[in-house]
């Protein structure tokens, strides 16, 4: 009889374990919520070259993108380093349009030239690729171009949605 | 019969409490384990979050630099009639095994245009030659070069290349056409544009050190693309883009060898699509230039040409 009291207790004890155990995954579930909810808090207060990354890592490219300086983004976009605080380009190697450029401009009028220089850049490969590579035409005529106060967000890619929930 | 029976289910009940002693036994092991898992990973399932990881493998991969391209015996042949003055001749008599990587870094190519197709087109955006002229469209073939205007001007109109040549003088022209006349079926052809070309920019620029680049090779990937793309294809074309160099006494630069790897291919990581060159390549053609045409003493005439 003593044995099967002592297991009847453990298995209680066991099953007392495991509802514990079910709790305190809520709780990490909780946590979880939490941090997301902190991650796209911490998503919002991004700089333009934080999120320029987050586009590049998180989203799939056909093309291999690298880095520009910044005189290569005066030379592509006409857009000179003193109309940002920061800034992140990414191009390709012209097989496809596929191109990430990211800036926190200095003041709103700045804002603005760098959002035309964004538009120009599209209407300009456009054009390039009209003839020569067709294809790409989708999401140069689709393109995610995103002003949030000063700040100009461009993502030319195959993931529109991914592009947007990034900028936010 | 009485105590048989009572036996019976004792012993029953023996086995009974064995079998779910196991049980219970192995259900703690389980959780135990489980708990403790939950507890080293911080996660359910036991998984590290994925984010910051995959980006930083892609990364890595983009950032990394592919294998050091061996410069195989640089194979820089030169028309006969340039060869005097060649810039070139300097680079033959360096030692061979001077490694061409970075020689780009002590040349701004200030003074250098370069004319060509969409693989020129990826080199201006991945070379980091701000300062250099980039007269190049994609898709642009040597038949259509005096009749499209794909070059932006000083001016904002738009213009042919040779407009666009026109506007200052350089001291290095380089020159890259033929990828997109590989299907053409008389290369003969060819090789009259070219030399047109090149006549006229050198009637534009008699000062000016005009080179003319190989093709390229092509990854096996590029034949996807269009069954022309072949290595194959490629080197029987150059012996035509050779002709237009001779022809004009420019000077041919074989860049093309230098970028095959063992099998005769392009390396598979050096184009995303089997053709253009990424980033990583695209430093190391313009080293490679560097290194096959280094920028003689001064800088260029930046006066415009009339």
């Amino acid at each position: 009889m003593n044995k099967k009291r002592l297991l009847i207790l453990l298995t209680a004890a066991v099953m007392a374990m495991g509802a514990f155990a079910g709790c305190s995954d809520k709780e990490n579930d909780d946590t979880d919520s939490g941090d997301t909810a902190k991650a796209a808090q911490a998503d919002a207060d991004m700089t333009a070259s934080q999120t320029a990354a987050k586009l590049f890592s998180d989203i799939e490219y056909v093309d291999s993108l690298g880095e520009i300086s910044p005189e290569m983004i005066e030379k592509l976009y006409g857009i000179s380093s003193d109309k940002y605080s920061d800034a992140k380009v990414y191009v390709g190697g012209a097989s496809t349009a596929e191109e990430i450029a990211c800036f926190d401009a200095a003041d709103e009028t700045a804002a603005q030239d760098i959002k035309a220089a964004c538009e120009a850049r599209i209407a300009s490969q456009i054009e390039a690729v009209k003839d020569y590579n067709p294809d790409e035409l989708d999401k140069l005529n689709d393109p995610v171009l995103v002003t949030k106060g000063n700040s100009v967000y461009m993502c030319l890619s195959n993931d529109n949605d991914k592009a947007k929930q990034i900028i936010g | 019969m009485q105590p048989e029976k009572v036996r019976t289910r004792k012993k029953r009940s023996q086995i009974q409490q064995s079998i779910i002693s196991v049980v219970c036994l192995a259900f703690m092991v389980f959780v135990f384990a489980w708990l403790i898992n939950t507890a080293v990973t911080g996660k359910k399932n036991g998984l590290i979050p994925t984010f910051g990881t995959a980006s930083s493998e892609k990364k890595n991969k983009t950032v990394s630099k592919p294998d050091e391209l061996k410069p195989d015996k640089p194979k820089k042949d030169e028309s006969s009639s340039a060869s005097d003055t060649s810039s070139a001749d300097d680079s033959s008599s360096a030692d061979d095994t001077l490694p061409y990587e970075g020689a780009a870094m002590k040349d701004d190519f200030s003074d250098a245009c370069f004319i060509g197709d969409s693989r020129t087109v990826g080199l201006e955006m991945n070379s980091d030659k701000a300062k250099a002229d980039f007269f190049a469209s994609q898709g642009l073939s040597i038949d259509k070069v005096d009749t499209e205007l794909v070059v932006e001007l000083d001016d904002g109109s738009l213009g042919t290349i040779a407009d666009g040549v026109a506007q200052r003088q350089y001291g290095r022209i380089f020159i890259m056409f033929g990828i997109n006349e590989l299907g053409w079926p008389y290369p003969e052809n060819f090789v009259d544009k070219y030399v047109d070309l090149i006549n006229t920019i050198k009637e534009l620029q008699p000062n000016a050190a005009i080179y003319i680049e190989s093709v390229l090779p092509v990854s096996p990937e590029a034949a996807q693309t269009n069954e022309v793309f072949t290595n194959d294809n490629i080197d029987n074309f150059n012996t035509y883009v050779k002709q237009a160099a001779d022809k004009t006494g420019t000077i041919y630069l074989d860049v093309n060898s230098y970028f095959k790897d063992e099998t005769g291919a392009l390396p598979e990581d050096a184009a995303a699509d089997g053709i253009h060159f990424v980033r990583d390549y695209c430093l190391k053609w313009i080293d490679l230039l560097a290194y096959l045409a280094p920028q003689l003493g001064g800088s260029a005439d930046t006066s415009a040409n009339g």
